[in-house]
């Protein structure tokens, strides 16, 4: 027996196996040429309502334009509430229920289109709704074109320098309830300057989802999204 | 909880006990080591990991300053250079979340 300890190097990364995973799905994803996006923020912003808006208006056959084929997986820990709302869209809509998980990771959205019994091939668009958590989600890469991080006026604008690593791993800043700013008081500024202070050059989309402010415009990205991912 | 079962998943340990896992951690990596180390006694329970010790190594973010032409150490989690204040997109060190080694019970 040896009495002293043995050390054995590893040196490997924690979270390897979740990065694997989710870079299999991601070129498989691009080889079916289905643009992937998911949204994480805190509970309450806004991300069902944003998402059945915006599912509801890709749902509708643009002038001149196929009908696009949309699917959405939605975490949540207990209850169906949010997959019910987004049903709404007229999308089909998969739960993962989530359980004591507080986020999703690459293979449960794996799993999930599998239960769900959708082809990639199919879809052109899969919107992957996180479960409410702005800590949790930043270290699990889904295989994810797309994350938006979302933030409401009515949640104060230093949130993005409470939170910056999910800031640091999403693509797109998006802030939800613009209706409510000016009974927010909401300092647009200051918001900005958060993100951009967490993430430099980050792409900020303003939006409401109840009054329909940029919800256009940002279908229409998603439209031109799936045209790029289609090659 | 997560990060804690991917160390557990990833050691493997061919049946011996471990004393100690030693593990890097960045600032901009997502993970708070107080957190970390809170949830280790919980998660490792019942593993070839119980009881192990957990060592920490705590990585600062530096960034590049494109305006200084030099990597600077943050002193918080605001990609601004502490020096000349301007915005630096470049993270060159903070997102580590490794594994460095095992120690094994002789």
């Amino acid at each position: 027996m040896n009495a002293t300890p043995r050390i054995l190097e590893v040196r490997t990364q924690i979270l390897k196996k979740n990065d694997e995973l989710a870079r299999s799905l991601r070129d498989r994803f691009q080889a079916a040429g289905c643009l992937v996006v998911s949204l994480v923020s805190s509970p309450g912003t806004g991300k069902t309502e944003f998402l059945t808006q915006l599912m509801t208006r890709l749902n509708a056959a643009a002038p001149g334009q196929d009908r696009l084929k949309i699917a959405a997986l939605v975490g949540d820990l207990r209850t169906d509430n949010d997959a019910k709302r987004l049903a709404a869209s007229g999308v089909p809509v998969w739960q993962i229920e989530t359980g004591t998980m507080c986020h999703l990771e690459a293979d449960m959205v794996e799993r999930a289109i599998d239960e769900a019994g959708w082809s990639i091939h199919e879809l052109d668009v899969l919107f992957v709704e996180n479960v409410g958590n702005l800590v949790c989600p930043s270290g699990f890469d889904l295989g994810e074109d797309l994350r938006l991080v979302m933030v409401s006026t009515t949640e104060g604008e230093d949130k993005p320098l409470k939170y910056p690593t999910i800031f640091n791993t999403a693509d797109v800043a998006v802030i939800t309830k613009m209706d409510l700013a000016a009974a927010m008081e909401f300092d647009r500024d200051a918001m900005h300057n958060a993100i951009l202070d967490v993430r430099p050059g980050m792409e900020i989309v303003e939006v409401s989802a109840k009054s329909g402010l940029g919800m256009d415009g940002f279908a229409q990205r998603v439209r031109d999204g799936v045209l790029a991912a289609r090659g | 909880m997560s990060i804690v079962q991917s160390v557990t998943d990833a050691v493997s340990t061919d049946g011996g006990r471990v004393d100690a896992v030693s593990v890097r951690v960045g600032a901009m990596s997502g993970v708070i080591s107080e957190a970390l180390t809170f949830a280790w006694g919980a998660a490792s329970g019942g593993t070839a990991l119980a009881d192990a010790r957990l060592e920490i190594e705590w990585v600062p973010a530096v960034v590049w300053c494109e305006a200084c032409a030099a990597e600077r150490e943050l002193p918080g989690m605001r990609m601004v250079c502490p020096a000349c204040q301007t915005r630096c997109p470049r993270l060159v060190r903070g997102r580590e979340l490794d594994i460095l080694s095992v120690e094994m019970a002789g």
